[in-house]
């Protein structure tokens, strides 16, 4: 079989399909094939669905067939984080707690990618309850990077990443509520959006924090990560923070260029605030001199110290966590990993006051946020401090995860992607964070469809 | 450990977590005194608190 169905976009996919050039089910079945052989190593996916995704590319052929597209995506394969529920099929968050799970309904997203006329191809490893790390304790095994599979591939949406990046699928959903699409997408060299908050709907989602949850897409290039964001945004009453709001055309605002932009540059965030390794650092100054040989105008702002705007973050989410999660902490605290147990429990112990003042102190710095922005219409900053620890260590695992300008992004609510921006001497990906208004993800894709045009990285195909 | 811990313990209910994982809540426990303390500062008398379902402030969003 052609790696070049493995390593096919999304959009070319779907055109091909649109066209009769390629069906979907030529397509799916290379891509479970693909995943049989290579999954072993890697444990991105949880659970496989072969014979259902083979039917469902069955239908998507006849609709073809029948001179129905249902969207650019039509009959384009798509795995989904373990935390989403696909009606009839375990949802596990990847815990021993909900082993036995089974979603008795869509969700929201999954309805959209099934409208869409997407395959679904399976229920994909996560971090247990999207906040645990990697771990070895829990009834799966922890995906791995497909770059260097002693290494972790970010998280929470870590089967995403991993699947997404070794050709397993061309597109996958995920979530993020501190960095759980973004850190993925930037360990493992692809792309990941957190949309604004409200943007997608989160119902039939597995809660973590109500607050910061969002539902994003990560996919192999700028342009599919558009498609996918365009048929899972919009309005849903049945979830209360879904926003009504209209949803752009993503795609045809994609290529407009940079030129005449004013992009704000967050530097203080990976050369102060905290020291980012220099390859990495050197990666973002890089892409900043990018974006000015195209015409943008790029000029360093400042926000208030990342350390703040982390802790904050720490405390609303660990406040909502602990309210998931205290009857079984106190039930069965055994069934968490250790990680998760430890990550959780100290939500027990902050008070209401605690809460409150972190949500009182959001309110300045998302106001901190806007008084920077102002007159900028997109800022760009690093997403991970550094390239993904070797699992075998999880002390510097624990130590690295820490070290990211993500969670800001979560805590004002607005949009954030990060892209690759290189690799680094040790092989692995480097990644540029863009950021944008409340609503405007448009402004985030055409920033980094320019850019990624222009670092003319393409997707380099990982050593699997 | 304070000489309330036993009191602070009662209140969250975990004291079966406790008899079964004690450096886990212990850790827990130092974890979030010092959570609050690394925001590094504090809203003043009139703040208002975030409102969770109003993320849009500015911009040029449609």
């Amino acid at each position: 079989m052609s790696d070049d169905l493995f390593y096919m976009s999304a959009a070319e996919a779907g055109r091909k399909i649109a066209a009769k050039e390629l069906s979907s089910s030529e397509l799916t079945e290379a891509l479970l094939g693909r995943t049989e052989a290579i999954d072993g190593g890697l444990n991105a996916y949880i659970r496989l669905l072969s014979d259902s995704a083979r039917a469902s590319a069955k239908a998507a052929d006849a609709e073809v067939a029948s001179g129905t597209i249902r969207s650019p995506l039509h009959g384009v394969p798509i795995g989904l984080k373990d935390i989403i529920d696909l009606e009839g099929v375990h949802t596990t968050a990847h815990s021993k707690l909900l082993i036995d799970n089974v979603a008795t309904a869509d969700a929201f997203v999954t309805a959209k990618m099934k409208e869409a006329g997407s395959v679904i191809t399976g229920k994909l490893s996560t971090h247990e309850f999207a906040i645990g790390g990697p771990a070895f304790d829990l009834p799966f095994p922890p995906a791995r990077n497909p770059w260097n599979r002693e290494h972790h591939p970010g998280g929470s949406s870590s089967g995403a990443g991993t699947s997404v990046a070794s050709g397993m699928v061309p597109m996958a959903l995920g979530s993020d509520t501190g960095g759980s699409v973004r850190n993925p997408a930037s360990c493992c060299g692809i792309v990941g959006i957190k949309p604004t908050y409200g943007r997608v709907s989160r119902r039939g989602v597995v809660p973590l924090s109500f607050s910061l949850d969002n539902v994003g897409p990560l996919t192999r290039t700028v342009e599919d990560n558009a498609l996918v964001l365009g048929a899972i945004a919009g309005h849903d009453p049945c979830d209360p923070a879904s926003a009504p709001k209209a949803v752009h055309d993503y795609i045809a605002t994609l290529r407009d260029g940079v030129k005449g932009l004013r992009i704000g540059l967050i530097r203080h965030y990976y050369t102060e605030d905290l020291v980012a390794d220099e390859e990495m650092a050197t990666s973002i100054d890089n892409s900043a001199d990018l974006l000015r040989s195209m015409g943008a105008q790029v000029e360093e702002i400042r926000l208030p110290p990342l350390s703040q705007y982390a802790a904050c973050n720490r405390v609303i989410l660990l406040s909502e966590a602990y309210t998931i999660h205290q009857n079984w902490l106190k039930t069965r605290p055994g069934d968490y990993s250790s990680t998760t147990r430890r990550r959780v429990l100290p939500g027990a112990f902050l008070t209401a006051a605690d809460y409150i003042n972190a949500l009182r102190m959001r309110e300045k710095l998302v106001a901190a946020f806007y008084e920077a922005m102002e007159g900028f219409d997109a800022a760009v900053t690093v997403s991970s401090m550094e390239t993904p620890a070797n699992l075998s260590d999880m002390q510097e695992v624990e130590r690295t995860y820490a070290r990211q300008a993500r969670a800001p992004f979560n805590l004002i609510g607005n949009p954030a992607i990060a892209i690759p921006s290189g690799f680094h001497t040790n092989g692995l990906p480097l990644a540029l964070q863009i950021v944008g208004h409340a609503f405007d993800e448009a402004m985030c894709f055409r920033v980094a469809w320019a850019v990624e045009q222009e670092l003319g990285l393409g997707f380099r195909r990982p050593p699997v | 450990m304070s000489d309330d811990w036993p009191s602070i313990l009662a209140r969250t209910g975990l004291e079966a977590t406790y008899a079964e994982f004690p450096d886990d809540v212990r850790e827990a426990f130092a974890a979030a005194q010092s959570m609050m303390d690394r925001i590094g500062a504090e809203p003043a008398f009139n703040d208002e608190p975030a409102h969770v379902f109003q993320t849009e402030r500015s911009g040029s969003s449609t």
